[in-house]
């Protein structure tokens, strides 16, 4: 006989009693392996999302708004070796039926066939004329299939902004009828986008000439894909390279004439960065600012509408004027002439505006003074036959305009009619898309300047940025919400019932041992020889029970990855989880379990054999009958404390605090167990002229293990309580929601548009176009795309989307709340601190709190990092966290900055709307945005939606706490169960004497209900308490399911474990409990 | 005649499959009303076994226990629960009093099995029975405030509550001092002598047994005289 061999031994006799020590640790396993793999699934399905949104793209060529030949990806092609793609990107809205049905928020790609080659079907984009290609969420979404044909609008691109000053947009869309050819799915690259986000897009697909037929372009692109083949970081030299003038919306001329090469940009203005880069590498250069004013007026004469220009040897408020101009208005050298213009505001705000200059000279126009050329290139304008057709971007009176001002622009067109310094016209209409309207170098050749222009410009100040989008997208996907962890702590309870019912079970293993760990010790076995021999055996069963919980484990997970596909697919916004098992979460769960179940049971042991001596030394059982008296005081102190907290804070003028009503419930809670306490020794203590009855005699037997009763009852009224009263914790975000300090800011709708909104609706002309009443209060945000930082996407962001407002329309209505400044903002007034400039250009930011800490992993003083479209680095300073509120996801920073940082963002997508009165609903809203394609929700929907993500995390602890309880209850029917084995002597004695087996099984059923029933009522009312606020919310009525439900479960099941426990103790021959021998 | 036990055999099957060990081998036992018998014999001869099949905790493999005119054997267990909780009474080596209960309630316990014996007269007779056994100073203290012969005092009158025709009584001194188990043994004859209750004891001492009318040696499965 070995060690060894009396090891095997015990296992094998010991082998039922065993099982249950195995099965137990298999749970434990079981849960902790599963949470691990539910974060390896969850990090693994983002990473294929981010495999299939991307296919075989690795790095992103993207130009912002600027748009580009799709040649130039031809020519990238071709220097690398490796196969590139360009696409098209715009949006748009789907009218379905002739606007039964309507799909918002449309992404919008022109492809070439190419694309196909980055999916796994090369023939997927096969696409020729209007047919498109939809992917499956639109098709679900919208109700398409193919063969389907339904009107597409889309937002109409140009090669400048849309905002260009004095630029046309009355058709900044463009509408065609597509017809469905192919539904996409995933792995053809159906869901491809280039955010990172793990919601699935709405895309439509479309033939990319086709596509720049529909907006009047040719063969223009705005992003362009490289194949992962290639992994080189020289891209941006490639990128120079291969790059020709247009591709960067710009135009060289070269004038013989007049001797000069002159530079113009398809964007009317040219922007800062290339005038530098021509102001050093040509001193010579100089810049040219030509203007369209409103009109000249002199001598009580007016000239209207005509271009004006810069000299560079003019100063001040000088003007040389051209002949035809001074016979108009009469003038004479030294004559005030008043010039009214209008200055660029944000989106298309202009403010008209007048300068009075002085005659510096009247010329006669030759040369550069009679170059037709100074006019900008303006669409609409610059290309009409005559006045009466211009089409302009400001307000333009055609009664003013005379015949004489036809003849001008028949004869002369746009030709400038005056000159003013360089300096005034800069400081007057230099705006926020440039400072010049062409560069002119005098004696260069057009064709050495493209060279140099071409090799020099840095494609980061054009605004082209190049990403590795799948290492970032792979790096967003890993860096985001760990599921592990995160169930790991829902499961807390789980895990933690299921430890503990292995350690009851390994308590009851060594209670019945207890004469062989006697004789071990006869035998002259030290504590500690004892110690290692059952710690060596139990490491038997903790093998045994991690290898059979690895399965289990398996099989939770897929559980869970089913459940957070279907019924909790909130918390991850995709349908699209799989389960991916790792052996190194198994590994490590299988060694956490080892390492902490052994340390537990080496525990458990040592404390059992120390209290079996002290248990020898002791004579007889004896009951000790307490007062209960200092239960009874300090249960009531519990219980005043809490109530008095309940009427005295948990309603604060009228309003419900939640965090009151939990703090009192929670206090009620020990008060309660406390008063059950005192109940239990007042009825063992009661003497009584009573009669002795079958009541008396349950209480008897319930008084006498009061100790290991209020034990029993704290375990499951704490339980419950901690279940219940967590799960109940909600936020009725739609109590106060019409408030201005609340989430929504005090709107009642949050609009998206598919089209941008290039006029501002918030002015009484906006107002009536939408339909609106004149007191609606409007706010348009500025957006400058971007990530979405809400708790909707799983991925880790680094940079969110920027929106800006003005600061005053929230100031003046105290709009939202903030959870935290910096110091020195402004508390009264946070919001205007918005405007402050910090010192080197950092900029004054916002974003919910909840964004800054768990979103972008930040805290109030970080800074986030941007590129703007000049390729500069734009610091954004967190110096306020809002609370809870719809704007999150995004980051806000003041208009003003906004527009110096990213000029050409065009238009707003993004409003908040404060309707007053109750007339306009939303299908009145629908239907007067409907040119936009709007997206409209109720801004307390929004913050639900939010919200909906942490109220299915309360769910999912509450279903795993129910299970918890569920095991807690097993465990207590265990422990019952050895109760109930203490207790066979006297089950024994009562038959003897006639009891009936039922009338034993009754009167221990009875005692246990009692138990039960009073743990439950001790548990269950406080966490009602606790959860008072959200259980009388109308959002959450149905959570009052919950309470029936969790009591019922510990009722039904520490019922029927005591009842097996009972009869499996009567089952038994009895009668050997009270033999002699 | 009381008791009628004619031919039984009991087997026991430590492994509860294969073959048993015979502890009763057609035992035959016959006891007249208010006669005082003691079964003797050596450790695991089976005379706790032949006391709880006569008290109907448990059940012969062959043979019939008639009590009076009643045959054992055709009652169900509800009924045999009934049977021993008016016509039996039960006296252990250990007292197995409620330690929860006091003195009193104890010997109340029975009762509570069975409406028919509650009321004033059990009451009448539970304070009558413990004042016999001198335990009226105590009947309201809980068994650990006592001493073991006090204790099993307080049991037998237990087993008496409810009136009983039989007495069984397993080694009822066999956790007692000399002293004690004499008082008790006294105790026990006294009580079948005014309460006219048969009396069968299982003892080792022969002390106690040679204060019984007749006293039977049980060895290999047979009693002898």
């Amino acid at each position: 006989m070995t060690i060894n061999r009396l090891i095997f031994r015990s296992i094998k006799f010991f082998r039922n009693l065993n099982s249950g020590v195995v099965l137990g640790l298999a749970l434990s396993t079981a849960i902790l392996i599963g949470a691990l793999v539910v974060g390896d699934s969850v990090r693994y399905s983002l990473e294929q999302i981010v495999q299939q949104r991307l296919g075989k793209t690795s790095q992103v060529i993207t130009a912002g708004e600027r748009l580009f030949s799709k040649q130039l990806s031809t020519g990238i092609s071709r220097q690398i070796n490796t196969e590139t793609t360009a696409l098209l990107r715009s949006n748009g809205f789907g009218v379905i039926d002739g606007g039964a049905r309507r799909v918002n928020q449309l992404a919008v790609w022109g492809v070439d066939p190419d694309f196909g080659n980055f999916g796994e079907d090369p023939e997927a984009f096969q696409l020729k004329d209007n047919e498109a290609a939809i992917n499956e969420q639109v098709a679900q979404i919208a109700g398409l299939k193919i063969g389907d044909e339904f009107q597409l609008r889309i937002n109409k691109l140009n090669t400048f902004p849309a905002n260009t000053p004095f630029v046309s947009v009355t058709e900044n869309s463009v509408s065609a009828q597509v017809k469905i050819v192919r539904i996409l799915t995933a792995n053809q690259l159906g869901n491809f986008q280039l955010q990172n986000s793990q919601s699935a897009p709405k895309n439509v697909f479309l033939n990319l000439n086709w596509l720049n037929k529909q907006m009047k372009l040719q063969d223009k692109a705005n992003v362009i894909l490289i194949d992962q083949k290639y992994s080189g970081s020289d891209l941006p030299k490639i990128l120079q390279q291969n790059w020709r003038v247009e591709d960067l919306n710009l135009k060289i001329r070269e004038d013989s004439l007049l001797n000069h090469t002159e530079l113009i940009s398809d964007r009317v203005f040219v922007e800062p960065s290339v005038e530098v880069f021509c102001r050093d590498r040509f001193p010579a250069s100089h810049p040219v600012f030509s203007y369209f004013v409103n009109g000249f007026s002199a001598n009580g004469l007016q000239t209207p509408y005509s271009f004006i220009s810069s000299d560079p040897d003019l100063s001040g408020l000088q003007i040389n004027v051209g002949k035809w101009l001074a016979d108009d208005l009469k003038l004479e050298k030294g004559d005030n002439i008043r010039i009214s213009y209008y200055q660029v505001g944000p989106l298309r705000q202009l403010v008209e505006r007048d300068t009075i200059f002085v005659v510096n000279e009247i010329y006669i126009p030759s040369g550069e003074t009679a170059d037709i050329n100074l006019m900008p290139d303006i669409p609409g304008l610059s290309d009409a036959g005559n006045c009466r057709d211009w089409k302009s971007g400001v307000p333009i009176d055609l009664k003013k305009i005379r015949p004489t001002d036809e003849a001008y622009w028949k004869q002369y067109g746009g030709t400038p009619k005056a000159f003013v310094s360089l300096e005034t016209a800069r400081k007057l209409w230099g705006n926020r898309f440039g400072q010049a309207t062409a560069i002119r170098i005098p004696g260069l050749k057009s064709t050495e300047f493209e060279k140099v222009l071409l090799a020099g410009l840095s494609p980061a100040d054009l605004g082209f940025e190049i990403k590795d989008a799948k290492s970032l997208g792979k790096s967003a996907a890993a860096g985001g919400v760990d599921f592990g962890q995160l169930f790991l702590g829902l499961s807390f309870f789980v895990l933690f019932a299921a430890v503990l019912l292995s350690f009851i079970l390994f308590r009851l293993f060594l209670n019945n041992r207890k004469s062989e760990i006697g004789t071990l010790s006869a035998l002259g076995f030290s504590i500690s020889a004892i110690q290692r021999l059952y710690l060596k055996e139990a490491s038997v069963y903790v093998f045994f029970g991690i290898l059979l919980g690895i399965p289990f484990g398996i099989f939770y997970n897929y559980l869970i990855i089913n459940a957070i596909s279907t019924i909790w697919v909130d918390v991850v916004g995709t349908t699209d989880v799989h389960m991916h098992i790792s052996s190194l979460s198994i590994l490590t769960g299988g060694l956490v379990m080892a390492f902490t179940s052994l340390l537990t049971i080496g525990f458990v042991l040592n404390r059992f054999l120390k209290k079996q001596i002290v248990h020898l030394q002791r004579k007889s059982a004896s009951v000790k009958l307490k007062s209960g008296i200092w239960s009874l005081r300090i249960g009531i102190i519990f219980l005043s404390i809490s109530l008095l907290l309940l009427v005295f804070k948990g309603y604060n003028k009228g309003e419900i605090n939640p965090e009151y009503f939990f703090i009192s419930g929670f206090g009620l809670l020990p008060g309660l167990i406390l008063l059950a306490d005192f109940w239990l020794c007042k009825l063992g203590t009661e003497e009584g002229p009573k009669p002795f009855s079958f009541r008396k005699f349950t209480l008897r037997r319930l008084t006498a293990e009061r100790q290991r009763n209020i034990l029993i009852i704290s375990f499951l009224a704490t339980g419950v309580f901690l279940v219940v009263s967590t799960g109940l914790n909600r936020k009725d975000l739609t109590t106060n929601s019409g408030n201005h300090s609340s989430g929504t800011g005090g709107f009642g709708y949050w609009i998206e548009t598919s089209i941008p909104v290039l006029n501002t609706p918030d002015t009484p002309k906006g107002r009536a176009e939408l339909d609106l009443p004149a007191n609606a209060e409007i706010v348009s945000f500025h957006v400058r795309k971007g990530d979405d930082a809400s708790c909707l996407n799983l991925n880790k962001i680094a940079q969110p989307e920027i929106i800006a407002i003005n600061p005053k329309v929230f100031d003046n209505r105290s709009s939202f709340s903030f959870a935290g400044v910096l110091d020195g903002v402004d508390p009264e007034h946070p919001w205007l601190s918005l405007d402050q400039s910090f010192p080197d250009g950092v900029i004054p930011a916002f974003a919910d709190q909840t964004v800054i800490q768990w979103g972008l992993g930040k805290s109030l003083g970080d800074t986030l990092f941007y590129t703007n479209e000049e390729g500069k680095v734009v610091r954004l300073k967190l110096i306020g966290g809002l609370a809870n509120s719809v704007l999150q996801g995004k980051v806000i920073i003041a208009e003003k900055h906004f527009a110096e940082t990213f000029p050409t963002v065009s238009g707003s997508t993004l409003f908040l709307i404060d309707l007053p009165e109750k007339a306009t609903n939303l299908d009145d809203l629908k239907n007067s945005w409907r040119i936009f394609g709007p997206e409209i929700t109720k801004t307390s929907d929004r913050l639900l939606a939010f919200y909906s993500v942490e109220s299915t995390y309360l769910n999912i602890f509450l279903m795993l706490g129910a299970i918890a309880l569920l095991i807690g209850t097993v465990g207590l029917g265990i422990l019952l169960y050895r109760i109930t084995l203490e207790q066979i002597p006297e089950y024994a004695l009562l038959v003897s004497i006639g009891y009936k087996k039922s009338l034993i099984i009754k009167l221990v059923m009875l005692e246990r209900l009692f138990l039960i029933v009073l743990s439950i009522l001790a548990g269950i009312v406080p966490a009602v308490l606790s959860g008072l606020p959200t259980l009388t919310s109308s959002v959450y009525a149905n959570l009052w399911i919950w309470l029936p439900i969790i009591s019922g479960l510990v009722l039904l099941s520490g019922l029927a474990g005591s009842f097996m426990a009972i009869r499996l103790a009567i089952s038994q021959n009895l009668v050997v409990a009270i033999r002699n021998d | 005649m009381i008791l009628n036990a004619q031919e039984i055999s009991k087997s026991y099957f430590p492994d509860g499959v294969g073959i048993g060990r015979l502890i009763l081998d057609h035992l035959d036992l016959s006891v007249k009303n208010g006669e005082r018998i003691a079964i003797v014999g050596p450790s695991g001869s089976g005379k706790t076994t032949l006391l709880n099949l006569i008290g109907t905790l448990d059940r012969p493999d062959s043979g019939n226990i008639f009590f009076e005119s009643l045959d054992l054997s055709e009652m169900n267990d509800v009924q045999l629960a009934q049977f021993r909780n008016e016509k039996i009474g039960f006296v252990f080596q250990q007292h197995f009093l409620l330690p929860q209960l006091s003195l009193y309630e104890n010997v109340l316990l029975p009762t509570l099995a069975n409406k028919k014996l509650q009321g004033p007269k059990v009451l009448e007779r539970a304070h009558r029975l413990i004042d016999r056994v001198g335990l009226t100073a105590v009947m309201n203290q809980k068994p650990s405030a006592l001493s073991g012969g006090e204790c099993q005092r307080c049991a037998v009158v237990r087993a008496l509550i409810n009136g009983p025709q039989l007495l069984l009584a397993d080694e009822p001194t066999g956790a007692l001092d000399q002293s004690s188990s004499g008082i008790l043994a006294d105790l026990l004859v006294e009580l079948n002598k005014e309460e006219g209750v048969t009396l069968i004891v299982v003892t080792h001492s022969e002390e106690v047994a040679r204060k019984m009318d007749r006293m039977y040696t049980l060895k290999n499965g047979k009693l002898s005289n």
